[in-house]
């Protein structure tokens, strides 16, 4: 019902607002202006309307239900409506339809009628509550009816052709009930009989002259709520009695007055010599009523234009935060609480110093205080934000960019970053520091980690990539591969331009490696030559890793070592590694296949440590996902083999350490050689550029396990169940990394061709 | 996605199911799970030789190893249970606190793995249920 209800009134205020020509301009603006208020400000005033409506007028209760609408027609308006009904029914439901909406409207007047007799105070609002209530009853019972009646109320304004549905009492009471809820708006106006009748004389006409009726009859306290809510409206004073023909209203003034302030508010009226704004129709302006008052309010952001927010009379500074908050809701609402906002007013000439509104100040009066006649545009309060923003939560944990979006001004933080910092602005910044570390692995690799910006990778580059995209030399290829809908998705959040920039480097690598080159073809560093050549072959399959073992591929593998990196880099999306999945149980074996083959990335598979080695030993491997408890080696012993080999072999800081030194690296790696026993030499040592990365998986959270493992010589565990979630996370941090070193030294090979 | 109660950890299990390509077929979690049903029941066999030489070590690693699995599904119960196995199997309490007495560790053990497999009994005919006994008659859906 609640839902209902809501949306029925919205419709209603819709079309009010929307409502066709009226007699008098006047009473015509008085009712966009009540619509608007009642739609901004509908809660607060509709939960008014109805406490207040059924006590002033048992009618109004009855309008609650539709089917007891007619029955406790105890109100004059109450028979004319049933009396209307009847035509109604008599009437064909065709073309005659319009007499049932009319009855409709009368039941609704009636509900309101009560109301406006009793006070002034509920005239508009009273229409509305009943109104929803009768709505709500409607659609309960008889949803299409309702439905359609109100539909066809919306867009006839006031005419409703009675549906079939009138023909069964239940049914034409809720219609009815609909259509005065469509009608509410305009029948507060109506609280003499004398507009009912009206209407009731009417009902056979069309809906408009039934709503040009009620309108002229809106006693005056409704007008002078108008008035309150909306200032501009000031319209003729309405006569108790139905005046048809009105002046046209004054141009829109705010109302400064709160509504107890009757004299000022009539000296406004009737005085004139108070609007700042416009002197002409003031004596015809409406009496007010005190209660349920509004008024506007100018608010602006600092050097921005002006916004007029609806405030009622008793709101507090607070309660107008709360309402600038849905104002501006975009560039407010949707990173401030109220409590952020501040308001300053800023006194005329000056007598007094400005001052930041405290959230417990009446907004009405402080204004009045201020402002004495009235609130102008440029007089609007000036809403400040605190810099720091309210805290949200992050999707993820890393809160590196945190410094920026402390820094950054509400204005320049745009939710989309923010959301998605992985890849926030903070990135960039973090890129050069990643890319100098890259050198030596995996210290730097905690920094990437730490950082969480994958996707810097590309972008820091800056200088280099320029150079890179500058050769001539480099074909430029559209997109071969798939880039993998990870880092699709990534850059979509991030948006960032470094990203794609990658990307499109990627593309250009796969161009390259697209062509098969012999494996050591170039002259630059072997490394670099092998990379070009892994790349080349790996690209494109690499949703299927484990492709039936080629020559060209194992080329691959080992090449890939130093190459794989840059090869990742070729490739859009996930950096293209290959990730060597150490994992005895085939179950666990299998999901994370799936899941890396999702990932798209080259991959092999060990079952145990010793197989692990081997393969590892093929060169290639950017990461390893190694399980902890392997049978024949376990995970641990694994790693510790393979760092072994990596020092033995001059494999990682050192070597890599000084990209720029190809050479010596090679020179090291053959005294290296020389020195440790045969077995422990790698025979492809160009293929091994960086220190592997190892990823314990780890069945328990224990943090021993945790130590044991990173003492052992892993990087970075992840806990079992294996995530995909994770695991990407995992890949995108690494692999980029990886990526980040091979992209130097293959920069550097490009700097030597 | 079925609610499989507090047996199966509907996050991971439902990553599982999300890795099919095809949702009637299930080509990828069918064979996974179903593949689970027949590794336990070969590491229940194994448990039980195991039990019966008294090789506290052996069981340890095959609690662990279909831990590794039952948790990668997301069947918590079986994985909890196993967790208990490779936990006796290492003469230890749950809470590893170190339990010296083997015949208790294996009084343990025993219970637990009687208990593993009707968890595991039960849930493979949950799953069988819920995958349907061939890809064809697949009455998997959300």
């Amino acid at each position: 019902m609640g839902d209902l209800k809501s949306k029925l009134r919205a419709k209603i205020s819709r079309r009010h607002s929307g409502i066709p020509p009226l007699p008098s301009s006047g009473t015509g603006n008085q009712k966009s202006n009540l619509s608007s208020h009642s739609a901004e400000s509908d809660s607060a005033a509709t939960g008014g309307r109805a406490k207040d409506a059924p006590p002033n007028a048992p009618t109004a209760v009855p309008g609650h239900d539709g089917s007891d609408t007619q029955q406790s027609a105890n109100t004059p308006g109450g028979q004319l409506t049933d009396k209307q009904k009847q035509d109604a029914k008599q009437n064909p439901p065709g073309p005659l339809a319009p007499a049932a909406p009319v009855g409709d409207a009368a039941s609704g007047r009636q509900a309101d009628g009560p109301g406006p007799d009793n006070a002034a105070n509920i005239d508009s609002v009273p229409v509305p509550a009943s109104a929803t209530p009768g709505d709500g009853h409607g659609p309960d019972r008889t949803d299409r009816s309702t439905e359609i009646a109100s539909e066809q109320l919306s867009s006839d304004n006031e005419k409703r052709p009675n549906p079939s549905h009138s023909s069964s009492s239940s049914a034409a009471a809720r219609p009815a009930g609909a259509a005065a809820a469509a009608v509410d708006e305009p029948k507060p106006r109506v609280s003499t009989d004398a507009a009912r009748k009206a209407r009731l004389s009417d009902r056979p006409v069309s809906a408009d002259l039934s709503v040009s009726t009620s309108r002229p009859a809106a006693p005056a306290p409704s007008s002078a709520r108008q008035q309150d809510s909306v200032e501009p409206l000031p319209t003729t004073p309405l006569p108790p009695s139905n005046s048809q023909n009105r002046p046209p209203g004054p141009p829109r003034r705010q109302s400064l007055l709160p509504g107890r302030q009757t004299t000022l508010i009539r000296t406004l009226l009737n005085g004139g010599q108070l609007d700042d704004l416009d002197q002409g129709v003031i004596e015809q302006l409406l009496p007010i009523s005190a209660t349920m008052v509004t008024r506007k309010l100018w608010v602006k952001r600092p050097s921005a234009s002006a916004t007029i927010v609806t405030i009622n009379e008793e709101d507090l500074v607070d309660d107008v935060r709360e309402l600038i908050l849905r104002k501006y809701g975009n560039s407010l609402g949707r990173q401030f609480d109220a409590p952020d906002l501040t308001l300053r007013i800023v006194p005329r000439e000056g007598q007094r110093q400005e001052r930041v509104l405290g959230p417990e100040e009446p907004m009405a009066r402080t204004l009045d205080a201020y402002f004495p006649g009235g609130q102008t545009v440029e007089e609007a309060l000036l809403i400040d934000i605190p810099l720091r923003r309210t805290p949200r939560a992050s999707p993820r944990s890393g809160p590196p960019h945190a410094q920026h979006m402390t820094s950054a001004g509400y204005d320049d933080v745009r939710p989309l970053e923010a959301n998605t910092d992985y890849f926030g602005p903070g990135a960039i910044a973090h890129i050069p520091v990643t890319i100098a570390g890259a050198p030596n692995g995996p210290t730097h690799a905690i920094s990437v980690i730490n950082t969480g910006h994958v996707p810097q990778v590309p972008s820091p580059g800056g200088t280099r990539q320029r150079q890179y995209r500058d050769r001539s030399d480099r074909p430029r290829v559209a997109r071969q591969h798939t880039s993998s809908p990870t880092i699709l998705n990534v850059v979509g959040a991030g948006g960032h331009p470094a990203t794609i920039a990658v990307a499109s480097n990627h593309e250009q690598v796969n161009a390259q490696a697209a062509p098969p080159a012999p494996p050591l073809p170039t002259p630059p560093t072997q490394e670099s030559t092998a990379v070009s050549i892994p790349r080349t072959g790996t690209p494109p399959p690499r949703s299927s890793s484990p492709r039936p073992p080629a020559t060209t591929r194992q080329k691959k593998k080992k090449l890939a070592d130093a190459p794989t990196l840059p090869a990742g880099i070729l490739n859009g999306g996930v950096p293209p590694i290959n990730v060597l999945i150490v994992e005895d149980n085939i179950i666990n074996l299998r999901l994370l296949e799936a899941f890396v083959k999702r990932l798209k990335v080259r991959w092999q598979t060990a079952m145990n440590g010793r197989e692990a080695v081997n393969k590892w030993r093929g060169g290639g491997f950017h990461l390893v996902l190694m399980d902890i408890q392997l049978p024949v080696m376990s995970g641990l012993e694994a790693t510790r083999e393979i760092r072994r080999l990596e020092r033995m072999n001059s494999i990682g800081a050192f070597s890599t350490s000084s990209n720029t030194d190809d050479n010596d690296k090679g020179g090291e790696a053959d005294e290296s050689k020389s020195e440790m026993a045969e077995e422990d030499k790698l025979g492809n040592r160009e293929m091994f550029k960086s220190p592997v990365i190892i990823v314990a998986l780890t069945a328990s959270s224990l943090q021993s396990d945790r130590h044991e493992a990173l003492a052992a010589g892993c990087n970075d565990f992840l806990t079992k169940p294996v995530t995909y979630v994770w695991l990407e996370r995992k890949v995108m941090e690494w692999g980029c990394m990886q990526a980040l070193i091979d992209f130097d030294g293959w920069r550097k090979w490009k700097s030597y061709s | 996605m079925p609610d499989f109660g507090d047996d199966v950890d509907n996050a991971i299990f439902s990553q599982i199911l999300e890795m099919d390509e095809n949702e009637d077929e299930r080509d990828f979690s069918r064979p996974l799970v179903l593949g689970f049903f027949d590794q336990a029941s070969e590491t229940f066999e194994q448990m039980q030789q195991a039990l019966d030489d008294k090789n506290l070590d052996e069981l340890s690693t095959l609690g662990h190893f279909l831990k590794g699995s039952s948790a990668t599904l997301g069947f918590n119960k079986i994985r909890d249970s196993c967790q208990i196995i490779q936990q006796y199997g290492h003469r230890m309490n749950v809470d590893s606190t170190a339990e010296p007495d083997e015949e208790v560790c294996l009084k343990k053990i025993t219970d637990a793995l009687t208990a593993v497999k009707a968890d595991t009994t039960e849930l493979e005919k949950v799953m069988r249920k819920f995958f349907g006994p061939a890809p064809d008659e697949d009455e998997a859906e959300e």
